[in-house]
Formats: structure tokens, C-alpha cells, sequence
């Protein structure tokens, strides 16, 4: 076989395998009579296991004419090659590379060569004196490297190959999440996922490969498939990390093809300008197109017109139930031990379900499993730590990190003296295991805990936590077929005194635990399918617990009960690649719910409200009887389609059950909301979603072009009758109402990854509605019109920009602007008893006033040594720089005889604050 | 090492959302009745716009309330919107239900559901307890809350409303001496203290309503009504609290609390929707069109409390009448009043004074003393 299109061959890293091999030489026989020397090659190919490499035009003039007799491969060539101007290299059993030039460099000095190649290419020696690094540095450029994968011996004729590989930070030997190949002749690519693993098929033959990371040198290679096999390879750090990219949605956008996947990488969370100095990925997710928040310092988020609570937060496979610290000014993820961080709110890959609207997930850093590290940092409101420490050299790590408040001077402060009376505290931390067993298993372990307390004025009191832990194995059986195992357990908790009224104080605690089991199974099937298939089943335990009287209090006790209920789910996905161009993504979910006992339910008399006078029968189900019973088949399908070399149409339709959801009949999630099951009378909400989009890259001026339309509609999405009270009974359908959510959009990207200057600018209008008309009237909100949901926001207009002024000083900015969220206002004034009275508009009929902020902020590096203990680096940020006073709400007062609007902002002045970070290492270690 | 240059401020600014365009003005039915509390009056008017919020009376309404047996007691309209009737005597029977019906000028009939006459118990411990607030200007508010308990069993409903009626007496700055008006200089041989003591009645606006619903008993301790400060007169001489107790039904209620909740509540962190107050009034032919107001029928009792001056209580802020020391010539306006006063130094200073330092029914009161003063 010929390989006409490499370019230039030089295969130093084996020569002194060359040396070696020799000595079992292989002997050629035979007259080579007045031939081409594409001829002569080929009748050695054909007789002999050899393969030639080299360029055709080198060779167009040579004629062969030469006669072996049991000569070795190297002095068959030598005479061959004698009065030509060619040369060549021989790698032993069977591979022969044609240098162009007799001159060209065959040895390098001793440091280069590695000590061992097989499969495997291994990393370059680290520790290379100042000149030998230049030497070095000036190769490289015309360095191919040719990493072999598999082994002829194993080929299956005319099947294809299954390459699975594995990207490593030549530094620290961590896995690479997210880095590319690319074989440009086949235009077909790969990255590698969670694990760090990417798989390609391929026919066995020699491709021209790039492989790609943000901030670290692109490699460009040779990758000569035999057959099924394994590679990895080392990536090394750019050495000006002055072009660092800011999103890597783009990348695999394209070529991973995920339609409404957005990705935020650390760099960008860490010199973005925040809030008191605390670097907090939810916010930056609230910069991307189609994720909102009802307002400033409001816990949650909403994604595509979804309610906050139809969004799944995952710490690895950890579920968070309240992703806010302090009501939602920062979140519950420290950023120090996030690797990454991406949301999905298109197409959902079918292994995910149980939310409406996202699924966001955070990824830990896994540790560096060579050295010890550490980093932190210090805020004005908090101060974090994490380290990371190798357990077992190559093969284990340890992350632990953890992070606690000390806010309360800042309320002291404050104006309202009910805040200024009030303390407020949070602290949460993490460990993480990461264990390569060997090239075949692998463990990771997280445990997570985070925790707030908040008192008012000794009056109320809240408490919430999180806790969970997760155990991971991932075996790899063959290089396309890997398992994986995972054991969760996570446990939200809160608390509540309330004391305001002696005689209606009250107690609360309230417990919803999750005990989750998931397998997936991966399997390259053939060079077309690569399918992933899998179960998960989720037990859920919730002690909705007890009001009990607090004090003197005479309010009595009520029992709001326990729920348990178990949500599984089969899911079948199948990446589909048809040709170069297109790629179909078809997925299926079935996911069941069961309501189990124990539990008292209600039956009501038909045709009635759901309430205390119109119960017809109650019925005790016994511990673990089935109450009820809902099975969902979700479809998830998808494709994309390759327009031209840079740009990608792409289409979905993702279909979504939940069946949990979250009591909360106010705006923005309070600490005391509950999540609850669905039962026999709160039926699951469902949605389905229509999504296109466009992507187009604009490589001249590094830049990357998204659009996005979408469409969705959901139905039994809950919402609350009028002053709905979730601690008075334990029935909750007598609070709640069903109804639909209708919401579509376009959202548009454009982002410069690279250069000094970089960001991204993006636009989306979107609109969300809900309409809640029952059969009967008491079924009805806004008497069955539609209204528009709190969070409805049609124009957003997010601006980021990140402008690196030297290597030690890097200016960003944030500029947001979104239409007022909608809320229901005093359309006229009535007199009762002779004191006026509002009457309301219907709901969300009216807009608070439009939002605008911009943030700016300074990245001060300190010194750039290579070699020092301790780097550190402060950040000047300026939260709100021109102190608009954005209304979060507005509210009416009635003030002599007049009833008087009043819009509340939450934050009116520009905020500095400075805060310090320190890592381990120089500049660049992370 | 750290600094922050702005403190997290929140604050609260003015805004007008501009509701008024398009505005179609409502139906008003204001219909509390209490049987046993002599003549009752239902008042009926448009709602106006909130930037122009005005009373807006509905004249030529056919008004009348029918009980379940078909009895009908008319309500003739008295004065401008409002219209007034009688049920008395036997016809005010608990456990019998009520109804009302109003014809408009412009035809529309509008008629309440049924309701129940529900009993009252009698009205239990009223009290005020000393309570200083906490400001946001980091000063501190001194003054009563004022507190009741109630008693009652399960004879009775589970729902209760309280109208709360103050009266208290409050004093010019200075009686009546000399004065100039077009008539020349007057000057009285003794100063005339005609004008000198007020009294005044308010009823206070808080939406008072409890629950016990769900709770163990039907009771309550230390309900709080209404908070008065220290910095007006009200609680300098004697003050008096007039509480009137409603029994009401569940939908009165839900009512009363949608109302309060729209209306007198604070900013909520969390921000909730206002709740769609709906009351039990609709126009007969189209039942999407509801009255705003609510038809209720409840007896009440009531207690009176009387609260003379608290010592404890430091009146550091009550307003002042200041004087303008005479310097050139005499203003132009007339009649212009001179009295003499002692300045915050002490000095003695005379001048011209304002008409509201001298007659205390500037500020809405009356001379008249309450027949119910003298009582303890």
C-alpha cells in the first residue's frame, strides 16, 4: 500500500528502536529490473511486509534497477538510492521513510530520544537546558510525529479500526476533557469526553492528524491505524497563554454537534468581573444566550423560558436541589475544583432526564496525580482553599477544597435595619478521589457537602444544605466498548424557625434524600454507530416533615407527611455518522415514576375543587404499595449537517419528563421552598422542544457566528393558587394548579476565542408564557388567559470582552442588558371604608423597568518567574460601574389616601472589591 | 488587605408604571353589614386611576338585601353613593343567610351569593405593650403596640376581622390673645383657650383579620392591632381605642387577606404575585364581571379602651409650632396672630404665629369632648 500524500517523514523518536530491530533483519530476494520507483515499491509491498513513505514528486525521475541477493532492507536501498539525491530512513519490521534530501537532520542529540515507543507515544524529557529547549522549540514546527495504533497482527481485513485515545497536560498528567483530533482528509474529528477518552473509526491506514486544546500547542501527526487500539499523547502548554480561549462551545459545537450546548471555561470564570470578588460559574452561565435570572441576588436560573426549578444541577453525578449560597448572590459550587462546566438546553443526549428545561453540569478537577498543588483565594465575603494531593504516584489523586463565609459585617452595614440585625453565613466543601486502576479501570469518588444559614433579626430563621456523595467505576472491556457504574447519594436538608408571632411561631425541617443507581454502556459499533446505552433508577425519600409550635405558639401541628417515590429510566442513543457531512443523533429515554407508600391520599368527589370540604374517601397505602404509576417514552433526536468546511446546520427534538418539582409561589426560589413528587393528583410535567441552529466560523478573524431558534411547550407545569400555604396541610393539590408553558426564541452568538482582544457578544429574544385554564373555574389563574412568566425577558443583550493589556495585566468587561421582567401593577384605585385600595392588572400584564450594568474588572498578575514557590494574582473588580439602580421589584404603597409605586433595587452603587488569589507554581501551573 | 469601596446598598426609589391608559373604571360595592348596629350603609362607586385616585360616587342605584326566605329590605340611596337600611329586631336571626341585589343606571343587575350571619364572641383582653422600632436611618422608634386576645370556642367561627376606631385629644401651642385683621389690632384681657383642646376620631386603616383555622384552640394571644409612635400627640394626653370584632365567613376572609396582602404588606424577598382579590359580587347576565368589594352580613362586639398619658414615653419628637420673631415690616396676609413663647434656650421671644398653633380644629379635630372621655 502507498501513501502518496505524506509530506516528509522523519520518524526520529524510533531510531534507536531501528538499532535494535535490525539485528532480526529481513532479507530481500530478487531482480528489480527497469522500474518506477512507485513499481519497485509496490513489488516489495506486495511480496514483502514493508510499507514505503514518500512523496511522489521526489521520486518521479528514479528508475530501479538493481538485483538483492539476501540483502537487508537498509542495503537494498542504499544501492537504490545511491546516485539520487534521496535518503532514506528504515523503521524496523517493515517501514521504510524517503527523506527528499541526503542533508536532512537523521540524528538528534541523545536528550531527544525517548526511552521506550510502542503503541504509545510517551512524553519529551521535561528538564532541558535553556539552549537545548531553544533547539528544540525551533523544530518543532516541522516535528511530525507518528503515533502507530494497534497492530497488524489484529487487523480484520477491510474492517475498520476502533482508535480510542486519550489527551493528557504534559505537565501535570491530567486528562484532557474536550480536546480534539481532526483528520482533515476525511474531515471527521473527535474530542474527548468526561473520562478524557475520544474514539474514532477508521479504516487501517496512515491519516495526517491535528489534535487540538485551548492554550496548549496543536499537534499535528500522523496516526498509522493497524487496527483496534489505544494511544495517548501529551499536550503541551502554549508558552504565551495570551490567546486563550474563552468558550469551547464552539469547538465542539462543530464538531461534536451539540445543539444548544454551551460550555464556560475556568479562564473565563476566573477574570470575569463579579460580585464581592466571589467567581461564580451560574453567573457566568446568566452571560450566554437563553439563561436567565428573574432578577439580581434571586436564586435560580431559567433556561428557555423553563421555571428555575426545571433545570438539574450536577456536581459530577451529584444532583444539587438548591444551587444558591446567600439566596442567590453566589452560587454553591466553589469555582476553584471546577474542570468544566456546560449546560445543555437543546438537544439532551438521552442518558439525561428528569428536568424540563437543562442540564447543567459541573465537572471536578480530577487532581494532579504527579505533584502536590494548592490554590486559593480571598473575597470580602469569602475566603476558599483547595488542594490537591497524588496519592499513588500516576495513579491516584485527592482533591479537597472547601470555602466559608464571614459576611456578616457586610449586613451590619446595611440600611434596612432588618438585614443590618441579621446574620448570614455559608461554607460548603468537596473531596474528590481519582483513582486509574490501570489502563482499564477507573474509580472516582466525590463527596460534597455545602450548608447555609441565614437569621433575621432573631425572628426567622433558615437553614439549608446539601450533601452528597458519588462513587464512579468505568472499566474499558475494548477500545470500543467501555462500562460505567455509578452509586449516588444525595441528601438536600432545611430548616425553619419562624417566631415573628409568638402565637403562630412554628419549626420546620424538611429532608428530601436521593439514592440514585446508573450504568451506561458505550460501544463503538462500527465506523458509522456509536451507541450508548443505559439505566438509572432513583429512589426518593422525602420526610416533608412537621410544623410544630415554637414557644408559647398555639398553632397547631401538622404532619406534612412523607413521600417516597422511584423514577428509572432506559436510554438508548445512537450517534449516527452518514458520510463526511452528516451526523444523526437518535435517542430514546423511557422513564417511569411510582409513587410508593406509605401515604394517606385523598380522593375528591369529581368535578370539585381539590379541597378540605369536597374529600370523598382516604385511602392508607402501606410501605412500599404502589400509589400510582406514569411511563414516558422521551424521543431525542438530532442532526447536523456540514454546509462547507467551516460551516454546520444542525436540528433537534428533545422530548422531557419531570417528576419532581418545586413548591414556590414566589418569584425567585426562597430557602424554605420544598421540592415534592408527583402523585396520583399532580400529574408530570412534560415538554417537548424544537430547536435549529446555524453555526458558521469565520476563521480570518477568528470568529464564530451562532444562531438558534427554538420552540417549546410543556405541559402540567405547576403553578399556585392565590395565597397557596404549603406548610398548612399535607394535601398539597388543594395549593396548586396545572397548566401549559409555551415559550420560544432565537438566540444569537458571535465570539472571538483568540487573540488579545476576545469574548463574546450575543442576543436573544425569547418569549415564555403560561396558561392555567382548568375544566372548571377555580381551575383557572388570570381567569384561563395567558400570561407571561415572571421570568419573561423577550431582549437580552449580554456583552464580554477580555482585553489582555501585557502578560501581567488583563482588562474584562461585562455589559448586560434585558427588558424589565413582567410583573402585575395597580390598574386602579377603589375605596372601602374610605381608605383606598389597589385593584391589579391581570398577571404579569406590565415590565418593570429594563436592566442595564456593566462590570469591569483587572486582572493584576504577579511576577512572571518560571520557577518560584508561589504565584498570585489580584482582581480589581467593579460590580454595577455606572450604580444604576436596576428595580428587582416593584411594589405600591398606599400613603395618605395615595397609593404610591416604589421600585426596589437590590443593588444601586457601583461595588469594588479587590480580591487575591494564590496558586502553587509559576504563572502558568494550574 | 481587602477593602470594599461600596457597601451593598439596597434602596427603594418612586415609580410610576403609567397604568392609566386604557382605563375603564369598576364597579365599587362597599356592603359590610351588621345588623344590630342600627341603621347600615352600603356604599357604591367607580374605581379611578392610580395617578388620579379619587372617590367617584354611583348615583341611581336600585339597592336592596333579601334573606332566604325571600324577605327584602331596601336600601334607598341617602346620598351620593351611598345608600341607607335597616334590618333589625327579628330579622337578624344567626345561621340565616343574606343576599344582595344592586340595579345600576345603566341596567346592570349585580347580586352577592348567599351569606351567612355567623356569631360574634364577645371581645376579650385589649392592651398595649411598650415597643421601640429600629429605623433605617439607624434611629430608634418608641411607642405602644397595641395587642388583643381572643376567646372564643367552637361554638363559633374560625375566622375573625377587627375595625379599629382611635379618638384622642391633642392641644394647640398656644390659646388665642391678640390678633390684626382688617378690623384692627384685638387684643383679649384673658387668652381665650376655646381653641386650645381637640379631640379627634380616626378609623385606623390596618386590615385586621386572624385565622385559627388549623389551630388547637379557637384562641389567640397577643394579636397585634395597630404600633403609635410618640411623635405625634396622639399618646401625650389620653387616647382611646374603640375595637370592633367581626365573626366572618372563610370567603370573607380569603377576601380580607387578599386585600391586606395587596395592600399592606412589606416588600417581600422573594417577591410574590399579588393575589387576585375576588369578591362575591358579579353582574347577573356576565359572572366574569365582578364588582370590586365584597358582600358580608356579621355581628360584632366591641370594647373601648381608654390609655391616658405613658410616662415612659419621651415625646422627644413631637412637631413644634415655631413663631417668626417680628424684624421690619408686618407681612400683608390677615388676620395676623402674636403670641409669646419661650425659646429651646429659654429666651422669651415674641413674634407672629401661625393660625394652625392656635386653632386645634386645623388639624381635623373637634372642641366637642367625647361623651365617652371621662370614663376610665
Amino acid at each position: 500500500m502507498k501513501f502518496f500524500s505524506v509530506y516528509i517523514v522523519v520518524f526520529f523518536f524510533c531510531l534507536p528502536a531501528l538499532v535494535a530491530q535490525q539485528k532480526e533483519e529481513l532479507r530481500i530476494n530478487g531482480s528489480f529490473r527497469n522500474l518506477t520507483f512507485q513499481e519497485f515499491t509496490a513489488k516489495l509491498e506486495n511480496q514483502y511486509p514493508l510499507h514505503f513513505y514518500y512523496l511522489d514528486q521526489w521520486t518521479d525521475s528514479i528508475h530501479v534497477n538493481v538485483e538483492s541477493s539476501s540483502l537487508s532492507v537498509p542495503e537494498l536501498m542504499d544501492k537504490v538510492l545511491q546516485t539520487t539525491a534521496l535518503d532514506f530512513i528504515y523503521q524496523g519490521p517493515g517501514t521504510v521513510f524517503i527523506l527528499p534530501d541526503k542533508k536532512f537532520v537523521r540524528q538528534l542529540p541523545e536528550f531527544y530520544f525517548p526511552k521506550e515507543v510502542q503503541d504509545t507515544v510517551e512524553n519529551m524529557p521535561r528538564e532541558n537546558t535553556g539552549i537545548e529547549e531553544k533547539y528544540l522549540r525551533g523544530r518543532q514546527a516541522n516535528m511530525i510525529k507518528t503515533i502507530v495504533v494497534g497492530s497488524r497482527d489484529k487487523a480484520r481485513k477491510g474492517k475498520k479500526a476502533v482508535v480510542t485515545g486519550q489527551l493528557t497536560d504534559e505537565e501535570s498528567g491530567e486528562l484532557l476533557v474536550g480536546a480534539t483530533i481532526y483528520v482533515p482528509k476525511l474531515s471527521k474529528g473527535a474530542a474527548t469526553d468526561a473520562s478524557g477518552l475520544l474514539t474514532l473509526t477508521l479504516k487501517p491506514a496512515v491519516y495526517e492528524v491535528i489534535f487540538q486544546y485551548l492554550g496548549m500547542n496543536e499537534v499535528r501527526g500522523n496516526l498509522d491505524v493497524r487496527s483496534d487500539g489505544h494511544f495517548s499523547l501529551s499536550l503541551k502548554k502554549q508558552f504565551r497563554e495570551i490567546d486563550e480561549v474563552l468558550i469551547q462551545a464552539q469547538q465542539s459545537q462543530k464538531r461534536g454537534s451539540k445543539l444548544g450546548m454551551e460550555n464556560v471555561s475556568v479562564k473565563t470564570m476566573r477574570e470575569l468581573p463579579t460580585l464581592m470578588g466571589e467567581k461564580d460559574v451560574l453567573k457566568i452561565a446568566q452571560m450566554l444566550p437563553g439563561i436567565v435570572s428573574v432578577g439580581e441576588g434571586s436564586a435560580g436560573v431559567n433556561v428557555r423560558g423553563g421555571n428555575s426549578d426545571q433545570n438539574l444541577f450536577y456536581l459530577n453525578e451529584i444532583p444539587i436541589y438548591n444551587s444558591s449560597h446567600l439566596f442567590g448572590f453566589f452560587s454553591a459550587f466553589n469555582s476553584d475544583i471546577i474542570e468544566n462546566f456546560s449546560v445543555f438546553k437543546g438537544h439532551i443526549p438521552a442518558e439525561y432526564g428528569g428536568r424540563l428545561s437543562s442540564v447543567f453540569n459541573v465537572e471536578t478537577r480530577k487532581g494532579h496525580k504527579n505533584k502536590f498543588f494548592t490554590q486559593g483565594g480571598i473575597s470580602p465575603v469569602a475566603a476558599n482553599a483547595e488542594i490537591e494531593v497524588p496519592l499513588v504516584k500516576e495513579k491516584a489523586s485527592l482533591v479537597l477544597s472547601a470555602r466559608s463565609s464571614y459576611s456578616d459585617w457586610i449586613l451590619k452595614r446595611l440600611n434596612d435595619p432588618a438585614l443590618r440585625n441579621s446574620q448570614a453565613s455559608f461554607y460548603d466543601f468537596a473531596a474528590v478521589v481519582d483513582v486509574e486502576v490501570d489502563k482499564k479501570n477507573q474509580i472516582g469518588v466525590l463527596v460534597y457537602n455545602s450548608n447555609d444559614d441565614f437569621n433575621l433579626r432573631g425572628f426567622s430563621k433558615y437553614g439549608y444544605g446539601n450533601q452528597g456523595a458519588s462513587f464512579n467505576f468505568a472499566h474499558r472491556f475494548s477500545p470500543g466498548l467501555k462500562s460505567s457504574v455509578s452509586i449516588i447519594g444525595s441528601k438536600y436538608k432545611l430548616n425553619t424557625v419562624e417566631k415573628n408571632s409568638p402565637s403562630e411561631a412554628y419549626s420546620h425541617a424538611y429532608e428530601l434524600s436521593h439514592y440514585e443507581f446508573r450504568n451506561s454502556l458505550s460501544w463503538i459499533a462500527n465506523e458509522r454507530n456509536t451507541l450508548k446505552v443505559g439505566t438509572n433508577a432513583i429512589l426518593y425519600d422525602l420526610n416533608r416533615g412537621i410544623i410544630e409550635p415554637y414557644g408559647e405558639s398555639i398553632k397547631a401541628v401538622v404532619d406534612l407527611g412523607k413521600e417516597r417515590g422511584l423514577e428509572s429510566a432506559v436510554f438508548v442513543d445512537d450517534n449516527m455518522s452518514l458520510g463526511p457531512r452528516l451526523n444523526i443523533y437518535a435517542g430514546l429515554r423511557l422513564s417511569m415514576f411510582t409513587e410508593l407508600g406509605p401515604k394517606t391520599v385523598r380522593n375528591y368527589y369529581p368535578q370539585t375543587p381539590y379541597d378540605d370540604n369536597n374529600v370523598s374517601d382516604t385511602i392508607f397505602y402501606k410501605g412500599l404499595s404502589r400509589i400510582s404509576n406514569y411511563l414516558n417514552p422521551e424521543f431525542r433526536m438530532g442532526l447536523d449537517f456540514k454546509i462547507g468546511e467551516n460551516s454546520l446546520v444542525k436540528m433537534a427534538v428533545t422530548q422531557m419528563t419531570q417528576y419532581v418539582f418545586m413548591l414556590s409561589n414566589a418569584i425567585s426560589i426562597a430557602p424554605n421552598d420544598q421540592w415534592k413528587l408527583v402523585d396520583s393528583h399532580i400529574k408530570p410535567p412534560k415538554s417537548i422542544q424544537y430547536s435549529t441552529g446555524y453555526y458558521q466560523e469565520i476563521p480570518r478573524w477568528g470568529l464564530a457566528a451562532t444562531a438558534e431558534f427554538y420552540y417549546k411547550q410543556a405541559r402540567n407545569v405547576v403553578d399556585y393558587r392565590d395565597g397557596a400555604d404549603f406548610l398548612s396541610s399535607p394535601y398539597v393539590e388543594t395549593t396548586i394548579l396545572q397548566g401549559k408553558q409555551e415559550a420560544y426564541g432565537a438566540e444569537f452568538m458571535l465570539s472571538k476565542a483568540s487573540g488579545r482582544m476576545n469574548g463574546w457578544a450575543s442576543y436573544a429574544y425569547s418569549r415564555s408564557f403560561l396558561t392555567v385554564n382548568g375544566t372548571q373555574d377555580w381551575e383557572d389563574i388570570n381567569s384561563g388567559k395567558a400570561y407571561p412568566s415572571n421570568f419573561d425577558k423577550p431582549n437580552v443583550v449580554n456583552l464580554v470582552l477580555n482585553y489582555k493589556l501585557n502578560r501581567r495585566f488583563s482588562l474584562s468587561s461585562n455589559f448586560v442588558y434585558s427588558t424589565g421582567r413582567p410583573v402585575t401593577i395597580p390598574k386602579s384605585i377603589f375605596y372601602i371604608n374610605e381608605q383606598p385600595f389597589v385593584h391589579y392588572s391581570e398577571r404579569n400584564e406590565y415590565r418593570i423597568p429594563d436592566y442595564l450594568r456593566l462590570d469591569m474588572s483587572l486582572k493584576i498578575d504577579g511576577n512572571l518567574k518560571s520557577v518560584k514557590p508561589m504565584h498570585s494574582y489580584w482582581t480589581i473588580s467593579v460590580y454595577n460601574l455606572t450604580g444604576m439602580k436596576n428595580a428587582n421589584s416593584i411594589f405600591f404603597l398606599s400613603e395618605n389616601g395615595y397609593i404610591h409605586g416604589y421600585k426596589y433595587s437590590v443593588i444601586g452603587v457601583p461595588i469594588l472589591t479587590i480580591s487575591w488569589n494564590w496558586k502553587l507554581g509559576n504563572y502558568e501551573n494550574n | 488587605m481587602l477593602c470594599v469601596g461600596g457597601f451593598i446598598s439596597s434602596c427603594i426609589d418612586r415609580f410610576d408604571p403609567g397604568a392609566s391608559a386604557g382605563f375603564v373604571p369598576k364597579l365599587v360595592i362597599e356592603a359590610n353589614i351588621v345588623p344590630d348596629d342600627g341603621v347600615q350603609e352600603i356604599v357604591i362607586s367607580y374605581s379611578s386611576t392610580p395617578d388620579n385616585p379619587d372617590f367617584i360616587p354611583v348615583s341611581g342605584c336600585q339597592v336592596r338585601i333579601e334573606d332566604e326566605q325571600g324577605r327584602q329590605f331596601p336600601f334607598p340611596e341617602l346620598g351620593t353613593g351611598r345608600y341607607r337600611g335597616v334590618i333589625k329586631g327579628d330579622q337578624v336571626v344567626i345561621g340565616h343567610k343574606y343576599r344582595l341585589f344592586v340595579l345600576t343606571p345603566e341596567g346592570k343587575t349585580f347580586s352577592s351569593s348567599f351569606e351567612e350571619l355567623l356569631p360574634c364572641p364577645t371581645v376579650d383582653s385589649v392592651y398595649y405593650e411598650l415597643y421601640s422600632k429600629e429605623t433605617s436611618n439607624n434611629d430608634v422608634e418608641e411607642g405602644v403596640q397595641f395587642l388583643i386576645d381572643l376567646k372564643a370556642n367552637e361554638n363559633y367561627g374560625r375566622f375573625f376581622r377587627w375595625e379599629l376606631v382611635e379618638t384622642y385629644e391633642y392641644h394647640a401651642s398656644v390659646p388665642l390673645q391678640k390678633w390684626l385683621d382688617s378690623n384692627g389690632l384685638h387684643q383679649l384681657p384673658k387668652p381665650d383657650f376655646s381653641h386650645y383642646v381637640c379631640y379627634k376620631t380616626e378609623n385606623r386603616p390596618e386590615i385586621l383579620i386572624l385565622s385559627t383555622h388549623g389551630f388547637s384552640q379557637n384562641s389567640y394571644k397577643k394579636f397585634k392591632l395597630h404600633f403609635v409612635d410618640d411623635r405625634s400627640q396622639r399618646l401625650l394626653y389620653q387616647y382611646s381605642l374603640l375595637v370592633k370584632q367581626y365573626s366572618i365567613s372563610q370567603k370573607a376572609y380569603n377576601y380580607w387577606q387578599s386585600l391586606k396582602k395587596n395592600n399592606q404588606e412589606a416588600v417581600d424577598m422573594f417577591g410574590k404575585q399579588p393575589a387576585n382579590v375576588t369578591g362575591n359580587i358579579s353582574n347577573e347576565m356576565d359572572t366574569t364581571e365582578r364588582a370590586l368589594g365584597n358582600f358580608t352580613v356579621s355581628l360584632v362586639n366591641t370594647k373601648r379602651i381608654m390609655v391616658h398619658r405613658i410616662e415612659a414615653l419621651p415625646f422627644k419628637q413631637l412637631p413644634k409650632c415655631l413663631g417668626q420673631v417680628l424684624n421690619g415690616p408686618l407681612p400683608s396676609d390677615r388676620p395676623l396672630y402674636f403670641s409669646d413663647w419661650v425659646t429651646e434656650q429659654g429666651d422669651y421671644s415674641e413674634g407672629i404665629i401661625g393660625e394652625q398653633c392656635i386653632f386645634c380644629e386645623l388639624f381635623g379635630g373637634t372642641t366637642l369632648k367625647p361623651a365617652f372621655w371621662n370614663m376610665k
